[in-house]
């Protein structure tokens, strides 16, 4: 009788826990809520309507993980995101004001104390204003 | 503790001190039996029963493994005194300690506990099984198919019950017991499975010349096994399996040879043999000895020669005599006594010995708190329908473990917990981790644990608010995920509910919550607004801080359990809700070495540091959970007296606690001080006086990464403390107190720590804490005597090769606890100020926090 042998599947997450896949497009809009939206400001839940939503390209998927990546726009973090499909993440700012466009926008890692960021090629360009 | 040739030492032996052995407590009425454990090999042992000798001159034999268990002429009764005493070579022990006999049901009102078959599984042709978790002096026995196979009446602890018939294959196989007519729930139920095959080989520990009794290893559970003595036949032996102690007669000679070959069927082969040859005297080793401390009245050995007498010796005097693994001594150890332990078999005394110095502080390790097995464990998955929360519609399910009448999915809730009203109630939220994978499940060992004990156990699904960024939003989600299981079990029992109706208890919750998870049990308390539901007691395990909440764990019991090799949240994060937490009454911060994060969830399956770090086994991680998890619920929910393991008094058996560096503080201590005052270096919180001397310099620092006087970028935490540095010797800090105390029933804590200044130091620093009398003199106890400060978890070199490239090795002040009886030499002596003194060569930067006067 013959053996099978080493057939391991492959393991479709990139090994490397802190990988941050590079980004192949963002695009940007302001959102205007019709009704409202709820969201958490630190220990604090509050309505907004308006948002600036970013959708993001990578080619390859962010580590699911207790900490995650986050787009770094001038001084605003922005960490709260989505997935919406594969390889497309939303994610969305509701410090709209702090915003600026034609800021550079770099990529890292929220919620440690971490310093590093990977800068992108792309700025902050809000393509239209929609309206929800 | 190191092993001295006995030779150089002058022990003085008195052979007519004698320890007296140990009654096996509690004892409850209508017990049929006692068990004594502790007294020498081959005593002979009497009993007394409200003074008066029932039982004189029983051969006690050898006192391993369950110790002598006597049948008593008569049942007890509750209210009665029960003593023993051995004799030994024309002397006689002191009566040990009374035991008086209590009602079962003030301990164990809803029956008593569970047995436990031990060891499982059980086997075709089996002829004995063990049965642990029994009262002791019960009635316990077996079923096969529902038909009794076996029965002792007056049972041990952990008892062996011969079985006849041997079992046929396939058999439905539970271990029953009763006390005062007053039965148990039966034991799981196992079927009996074809017998390991190829049969293994038995092994033996070493013998040794003089000794009488034989350990043999790699038993199947249920076999046979024939022994023979220099070719010989002994006769042959049932065993539960495992590891089985023989006892021979006469006593063993160097070079003797024995052997022994299991057997289970009939018709199958037995094993190859396995062989043991008798070592001379000269080959015994010393035994190894437990941790001891100033006060102790016994002594724990961790290994023995089974059948050995056990002499114990404080500063050169003979102060115990017994055996394994306690032995009592005939007074109380002091604070730098020298205590030697040997062993004896026979005619055989052991050259060597193990001596060890008594420490101020060095807790015992006592027991287990997560294995109470009382009830039976059904289990089942909810579905509370939807919840909507922040603006996504979120599915509300998960599963529940809780007392049943039997184990298995969907049983009816145990009828006699049913009776004695309702019962708390824990909530477990997971974290963020690739959905699809049922991270829900992974914490149903902590469930079940909780379930036996009599808390209900819920583990809440939160798949779909994963893949998500790690936002204040994210963790409100999950937090109202929590909030609306509560909700759906405040229905259940409130709406007659077949298994849950009338049966929680919604004024005892407590929560748990794992990474992301860990942080929303946070939130929770600071959202619910659900009528009737206080949340008790909280655990965060491994936690993020994305701002979620406002930071300051209150109102409840907080406990925060840290992994110091956690490859995902790198900062620890909990320090700082540890660090901001009120205690209620108390809080307590768990710093595992050698734990990752993913470990503690069975489904999380992947090493979150790749293999970087040395970690624990994953079993190693669950033992953290469970002991710590269950001493907190228990304490907080059961009102069990549990709560030593989280202050640090005592030890969880099973658990690596070398690993295991815990914080902890009370709200009913003095704080002298903890640097949240604003009022300076030099005023503490009492507003008194500190005072630097002797080339000592000490600055208030923010122990956080942000803080602007942050003393370097090592301090992971968000509180205020002190960082001592000196340029001579014995340089010196004093804090006065208020007003004079007396130290008697109190403790000094502190929260100190080793600076790390970014290298590993060659060995371990340290410094003294000394009391200031009233009349200006210091008494100084050194940090090493009460466990002493560790190095720091060094992790540089893993975290300088990844992507975030910093160093994320911390300090991580942990607490200290100074008894007050090792500075109160004299009953009136009073303390006017706290010193601390830094001592060591070459004294590194030292951290301290939180200096607490605490009643004992």
């Amino acid at each position: 009788m013959s053996f099978d042998a080493d057939n391991k599947e492959r393991q479709r997450k990139h090994p490397d826990p802190w990988y941050l896949p590079e980004i192949v497009s963002i695009e940007a809009v302001r959102v205007h809520f019709k009704k409202p939206v709820l969201h958490a400001v630190g220990p604090k839940r509050t309505e907004t309507s308006e948002a600036v939503e970013l959708r993001v390209r990578t080619v390859e998927e962010f580590p699911v993980r207790a900490l995650s990546p986050a787009l770094f726009i001038g001084d605003v973090v922005v960490n709260e995101y989505s997935a919406v499909d594969k390889h497309l993440y939303r994610f969305v700012s509701y410090e709209t004001q702090r915003l600026k466009p034609g800021t550079r926008i770099s990529l890292g890692w929220f919620g440690s104390d971490i310093k590093k960021k990977t800068k992108t090629k792309f700025t902050l360009e809000l393509l239209r204003e929609e309206t929800r | 503790m190191a092993v001295v040739p006995r030779e150089k030492l002058k022990l003085r032996d008195n052979k007519e001190l004698i320890s007296p052995p140990a009654l096996v407590a509690p004892l409850y009425q209508c017990a049929k039996a006692v068990t004594i454990v502790g007294f020498i090999p081959n005593a002979t042992l009497d009993v007394r029963v409200d003074n008066s000798i029932t039982i004189s001159g029983a051969p006690g034999g050898s006192p391993m493994p369950a110790g002598c268990t006597l049948k008593l002429p008569a049942p007890l009764v509750a209210g009665q005194v029960v003593q023993a005493r051995q004799h030994f070579q024309g002397g006689a022990s002191a009566w040990s300690a009374p035991v008086t006999v209590r009602d079962h049901t003030l301990d164990y009102p809803t029956g008593p506990p569970r047995p436990e078959i031990d060891p499982a599984p059980v086997y075709q042709c089996g002829s004995r099984t063990g049965v642990n978790n029994l009262l002791t002096g019960s009635d316990v026995w077996i079923t096969a198919d529902m038909a009794e196979v076996g029965r002792v009446d007056g049972a041990s602890q952990h008892q062996g019950v011969n079985v006849n018939p041997d079992y046929l294959l396939n058999q439905r196989v539970r271990a029953w017991s009763q006390l005062c007519n007053d039965p148990s729930p039966p034991s799981q139920e196992f079927v009996t499975q074809a017998p390991p095959a190829p049969f293994p080989g038995i092994t033996f520990d070493p013998i040794f010349a003089g000794g009488q009794q034989l350990a043999l290893n790699g038993l199947v559970n249920g076999a046979r096994f024939q022994l023979s003595r220099n070719g010989v036949n002994q006769g042959t032996w049932r065993t539960w399996g495992v590891r089985h102690l023989v006892g021979l007669n006469p006593a063993f000679s160097t070079g003797e040879v024995f052997s022994a070959t299991q057997t289970m069927c009939p018709n199958s082969p037995p094993s190859n043999p396995g062989t043991g040859v008798v070592q001379p005297c000269s080959a015994l080793p010393a035994p190894d000895v437990g941790p001891v401390q100033e006060g102790d009245t016994s002594i724990t050995l961790t290994s023995f020669v089974p059948d050995a007498e056990i002499r114990v010796f404080v500063n050169g005097v003979k102060t115990g005599d017994g055996s394994g693994p306690v032995v009592l001594l005939t007074k109380a150890l002091q604070d730098g006594d020298t205590v030697d332990v040997l062993q004896v078999l026979g005619t055989c005394v052991g050259n060597t010995v193990q001596e060890l110095q008594v420490r101020c502080m060095d807790p015992p390790i006592a027991g287990d708190p997560s294995v109470l097995d009382l009830f039976p464990v059904g289990n089942d998955d909810y579905d509370g329908g939807t919840t909507t929360s922040l603006g996504q519609t979120l599915h509300v399910k998960g599963t529940v473990y809780y007392p049943a009448e039997d184990d298995g999915k969907g049983q009816p809730f145990n009828r006699r917990v049913a009776e004695h009203g309702p019962i708390p109630i824990v909530f477990m939220a997971h974290g963020n981790h690739d959905a699809s994978v049922p991270s829900h499940l992974g914490y149903d060992y902590f469930q079940q644990q909780l379930a036996r004990m009599g808390i209900i156990a819920v583990s809440v699904f939160s798949n779909e608010t994963n893949n998500t960024g790690l936002s204040a939003t994210n963790i409100h989600r999950r937090a109202d995920l929590i909030i609306a299981s509560i909700q759906h079990f405040q229905n259940l029992n409130a709406g007659g509910d077949p298994v849950f109706g009338g049966r929680v208890d919604l004024s005892r919750v407590g929560l748990m919550g794992h990474s992301r998870g860990a942080e929303a049990v946070l939130v929770v308390p600071e959202t619910i607004t659900l009528q009737g539901v206080v949340i008790q007691c909280v655990i965060s395990l491994a936690p993020v801080n994305a701002g979620a909440s406002s930071g300051k764990p209150h109102g409840y019991t907080f406990l925060t359990i840290l992994p110091a090799a956690d490859g995902d949240v790198i900062d620890n994060n909990g320090a700082q809700f540890y660090d901001q937490a009120q205690p209620f009454p108390l809080r307590s911060q768990v710093y595992v070495y050698f734990a990752n994060h993913n470990f503690f969830n069975r489904q999380w399956t992947n090493d979150d540091t790749n293999g970087g770090l040395p970690i624990m086994s994953r079993a190693d991680h669950e033992r953290v959970l469970s002991a710590y998890g269950c001493a907190f619920y228990r304490d907080r929910l059961l009102g069990h007296n549990t709560r030593g393991f989280l202050l640090g008094a005592i030890l969880p058996a099973n658990v690596q606690t070398g690993n295991v560096y815990l914080s902890y503080s009370l709200d009913d201590a003095l704080t002298v001080d903890n640097y949240e005052d604003g009022n300076g270096i030099n005023l503490n919180s009492l507003g008194q006086p500190n005072s630097q001397s002797g080339g000592l310099t000490a600055t208030e620092n923010a122990f956080s990464q942000t803080g602007a006087t942050r003393f370097d970028d090592s301090f992971f935490g968000n509180t205020i403390g002190m960082v001592a540095k000196t340029k001579e010797a014995n340089g010196t800090y004093r804090w006065a107190l208020s007003r004079p105390v007396n130290l008697a029933g109190r403790e000094i804590w502190i929260r100190a720590a080793d600076v790390y200044d970014g290298t590993q130091p060659p060995d371990t620093t340290g410094f003294q804490l000394g009391m200031e009398t009233t009349t200006g003199s210091v008494v100084w106890v050194d940090s090493d005597n009460v466990g002493g400060l560790p190095d720091a978890f060094s992790r540089r070199t893993y975290d300088l090769t990844q992507w975030y490239a910093s160093d994320k090795t911390k300090t991580m002040p942990r607490t200290l606890r100074f008894p007050g009886h090792c500075f109160q030499k004299t009953r009136k002596a009073m303390f006017r100020a706290v010193r601390i003194r830094m001592n060591r060569r070459k004294a590194r930067p030292l951290a301290f926090d939180d200096l607490q006067i605490v009643p004992k």
